[in-house]
């Protein structure tokens, strides 16, 4: 009778340790989705093409080494069309086609869109374009890791009160990013007595001979253009027009729509910039033949694919140890932003990257840089 | 010591040894693994962060001091920034953490406050520093303070941290050295542990296995050796193994089965002898029987033959009649128990000679002249070889089987009869071929047995004892007879005779 008790015991107790064993099993993270949303197509697609190229790149090379306790990634792209109110749906079906739990968007305004979903998802979000105050000023989920917008855009302001002009007019497309670059641009130049005039213009506006005209007429030194290829049309008409004033643009000029608009009049634009010299040069070397080999072309735009894939790495970095340091209680997303948190040290491509308190990186720093010719519109600006 | 226990004392010595190689192995390689663990989690981390801070500082004092005289471009104003914001900061974060992971009592402390402090000043002043000279139009109105902080602060914080840095390497270069020397001491003790328990362990092995050997393979020689004699017919073998194990019972039963298989063997000999005995009684018997039976059988046919020659016209037809069936019934009776008598002398004489088996045989076809010419009979005699054996039986034997073919010859054919001769190693193979009736394979052994017929009297005369007797005298040469035949195809008596025979 002993036996026959001790042998539906010994059954149960077998189950028991195999159904806890499968249980622990079901435990293990086998793979994460990432989404990323990005300018493919209608503008800015130099912001959208080459850095979700970069990232695919970033996951195709963490997916091949790494090792077997590490999660497999999935990366989904979705085209924005660089405009904020497509950012919502994409972000939705990302959601509900691929269940993501990290997203990356570069435009600021869509960023700004989707903090109320991610906060809600418990989605991490990655800004890898632009980290601005406003973006720092964001909830908890969002990270930036990228060039700051105020440091990349007040290299103009300082270039200016180098030079010595006095007044200065400066155009801005209506959007967070090319406003707070005007903004920072102010900001400098009020402190140096610089006579400041700032036009907002209109999407899809493409003739400005009216404020041009006012300008010449007033005797304006310099003029900076933040905004896209729209500005080639301003540059063109200020030079017809006579204006000899030295032209100052964003981080964006080498849209080569920009180009073709000023019909050649963007040359000897001066503009902040970030080349593989500015970062990491033998990583960014690499990282750009790597990117060559794998896409069988350059990225039109070197910076945003440079940063956009040191934030893929640094992310992947930290998602490859969510089997060792994760523990199964911690939502998924208090991990990764307290992981996030802990970077202080990251070599990439770009720089040594740190993140601060806020979830803004540091580390990366634009120059300026002049459009000299077509041929080559990259030539660091000698002072 | 029994051979099990040897075996298991063997194996525990080596399994022993082993162990000690094992446990120290361990023991050594446990204190190699702490060093080496504390070589990697608290030196090398801290010698790497002060040789990259060594670096990081001499390339801020680098780019400070070109800064300062002149270098206003933006990219040295980031590479400053970049040092200051991540590098230095990084840093600074490091030592915290290694400094709360030194022991209260480390003398390193010190150099580590000290370090962290002179870093935290040094990223204000860069800062400071840097931001002072940020474009052209303020480098001049800003120079003379970012010269004095340049002065004043970095390049001696750039010193202090250098003197900071410098100590602390060498304290931990010292740990280092340490640290390594005691691992590689520890890496030579699991060498020399391994190489001295390994030649123990060899030579322990060779001993213990030539012991081993030894004590398995003496006796069991012994045992061999003993075989073989017993094999040979010595029975009195006994082996002596000294010892109390296994092979000891071994040899013990050894002479126990010895002493068993003597006794039995001397039983069969006393039986084999009372049988002999009982047979030659038993042929005493048959030859005495015979021949005493021939002489009152003698006088009943001389008697008959009077009868006969002297009251032949006195009797009836009905007493003649029956005077001739007594008359064949004794001349049969005489044949028969000449033939017993014929059995029974086979063998008498056992003088083994060399006999001529051409002779022999010319003799048979002299003997048999008349009936071979009265059946029209051929006889074809290969050459055949002298033979070692005795004489009369073997012309007896040849003249058995020549006969039989000359009597079961088919109606109206002529018998044709062949007698051959192989070489086989070790004997003579002959065979005797006839083309008369033949017989059916069941009857094959029923034609050895004495008195066994296979045919009516009337058909066949005879006695039955001839092939009897062909088996009889090759048995006595270490032969074998044996018959090949089908109805109506003539037989084959195919049989053999030891070449080198010395004795019946």
């Amino acid at each position: 009778m002993k036996k026959m008790k001790s042998v539906p015991t010994l059954f149960i107790v077998s189950m028991f340790v195999l159904i806890s064993f499968c249980s622990c099993e079901s435990e293990t993270v086998k793979e994460i989705n990432i989404g990323c949303i990005a300018p493919l197509s209608m503008r800015a697609t130099d912001l959208g093409i080459g850095p979700s190229n970069a990232m695919l790149l970033a996951v195709e090379e963490y997916n091949n080494n790494r090792l077997e306790d590490e999660p497999k990634v999935n990366l989904f792209i979705e085209d924005d069309k660089w405009d904020k109110n497509n950012a919502i749906p994409a972000y939705t079906k990302l959601r509900k086609e691929h269940d993501i739990d990290i997203l990356f968007i570069s435009n600021t305004d869509g960023t700004v869109a989707v903090q109320e979903k991610i906060l809600e998802d418990n989605v991490i979000l990655i800004n890898p374009l632009n980290n601005d105050k406003l973006l720092s000023s964001l909830n908890k989920n969002t990270f930036k890791i990228a060039k700051s917008t105020e440091q990349a855009n007040g290299l103009i302001a300082i270039r200016i009160i180098e030079l010595g002009y006095k007044k200065v007019a400066v155009f801005h497309y209506p959007n967070d990013y090319m406003q707070r670059a005007a903004n920072e641009v102010k900001k400098l130049l009020d402190n140096a007595n610089v006579d400041l005039s700032i036009i907002p213009v209109v999407v899809g506006e493409t003739t400005f001979k009216d404020q041009l005209k006012v300008f010449k007429d007033e005797a304006f030194e310099a003029y900076v253009f933040f905004g896209y290829k729209e500005f080639g049309f301003a540059m063109k008409e200020a030079r017809d027009m006579g204006i000899t004033a030295p032209f100052f643009g964003s981080t964006v000029l080498l849209d080569p729509a920009y180009y073709s608009n000023s019909e050649g009049a963007i040359v000897d634009t001066e503009y902040p910039f970030f080349t593989i010299g500015d970062g990491n040069y033998v990583l960014a070397t690499e990282f750009l033949l790597n990117y060559d080999k794998k896409f069988g072309e350059h990225p039109a735009s070197m910076w945003p694919p440079m940063q956009a894939y040191d934030a893929m790495n640094l992310v992947l970095n930290e998602v490859r140890t969510i089997n060792k340091n994760k523990d199964k209680d911690t939502p998924f997303d208090d991990w990764l932003r307290n992981a996030l948190y802990r970077v202080n040290y990251y070599q990439g491509v770009c720089g040594n990257i740190a993140i601060k308190e806020n979830g803004a990186s540091k580390g990366i720093y634009f120059t300026l840089y002049n459009y000299e010719s077509k041929e080559s519109p990259i030539v660091k600006v000698k002072r | 010591m029994k051979i099990r226990h040897k075996l298991i004392l063997a194996f525990s010595i080596l399994i022993i040894t082993l162990l000690a190689e094992i446990v120290l192995n361990q023991v050594i390689s446990n204190r190699a693994t702490t060093t080496y663990e504390t070589i990697q989690s608290r030196i090398n981390p801290v010698i790497n962060i002060l040789n990259q801070y060594k670096a990081v500082n001499k390339e801020l004092n680098l780019l400070t001091s070109n800064r300062i005289n002149g270098d206003n471009t933006t990219s040295t104003f980031n590479e400053v920034r970049g040092i200051v914001e991540v590098e230095l900061t990084y840093i600074q974060t490091e030592l915290i953490l290694l400094k709360e992971n030194l022991p209260d009592n480390s003398e390193n402390i010190i150099f580590m406050d000290s370090l962290i402090n002179n870093t935290k000043k040094l990223i204000s002043s860069a800062k400071l520093f840097n931001n002072l000279l940020t474009h052209k139009k303020e480098f001049e109105a800003n120079y003379d303070q970012a010269k004095s902080i340049y002065d004043n602060d970095i390049l001696r914080l750039n010193t202090a941290i250098d003197i900071n840095i410098n100590q602390l390497n060498l304290n931990y270069k010292r740990v280092f050295d340490a640290y390594n020397s005691e691992l590689s001491n520890n890496l030579k003790s699991v060498s020399k542990i391994i190489l001295i328990t390994g030649i123990l362990g060899i030579v322990l092995a060779i001993l213990i296995t030539i012991q081993i050997t030894y004590s398995i393979s003496g006796p069991i020689y012994k045992l061999k050796k003993a075989a073989l004699k017993m094999s040979k017919g010595n029975l009195d073998e006994r082996i002596l193994i000294k010892g109390n194990n296994e092979l000891a019972d071994l040899g013990n039963s050894f002479n126990n089965m010895s002493a068993a298989l003597k006794k039995s063997f001397n039983e069969q000999e006393k039986q084999i002898e009372k049988i002999k005995s009982v047979n030659k009684e038993l042929e005493q018997f048959v030859y005495v029987a015979s021949h005493d039976l021939q002489e009152p059988l003698r006088t009943m046919t001389s008697y008959i033959n009077l009868i006969s020659e002297i009251y032949i016209e006195q009797l009836d037809g009905s007493a003649l009649k029956y005077m001739n069936h007594v008359k064949d019934a004794s001349f049969r009776m005489k044949t028969l128990i000449k033939d017993l008598l014929d059995y029974s002398k086979i063998g008498k004489e056992k003088t083994v000679r060399n006999v001529d088996l051409n002779k022999i045989t010319n003799d048979i076809l002299l003997d048999f002249e008349l009936i071979i010419k009265d059946n029209n009979a051929t006889i074809k005699i290969a050459e055949l070889p002298t033979v070692k054996g005795l004489e009369v039986e073997l012309k007896q034997l040849f003249q058995n089987l020549i006969s039989n073919g000359l009597k079961f010859k088919k109606t109206g054919i002529a018998p044709l009869i062949e007698v051959t001769v192989e070489d086989q190693d070790n004997y003579w193979l002959f065979s005797v071929r006839d083309n008369g009736i033949g017989m059916e394979q069941k009857f094959f052994d029923r034609v050895f047995v004495i008195f066994q017929r296979l045919h009516n009297r009337n058909d066949y005369e005879g006695t039955g004892i001839g092939l009897s007797v062909c088996k009889k005298i090759v048995d006595m040469h270490k032969g074998e007879i044996w018959i090949e035949s089908e109805l109506n195809q003539g037989s084959t008596f195919y049989f053999t005779i030891l070449k080198k025979l010395k004795k019946i």
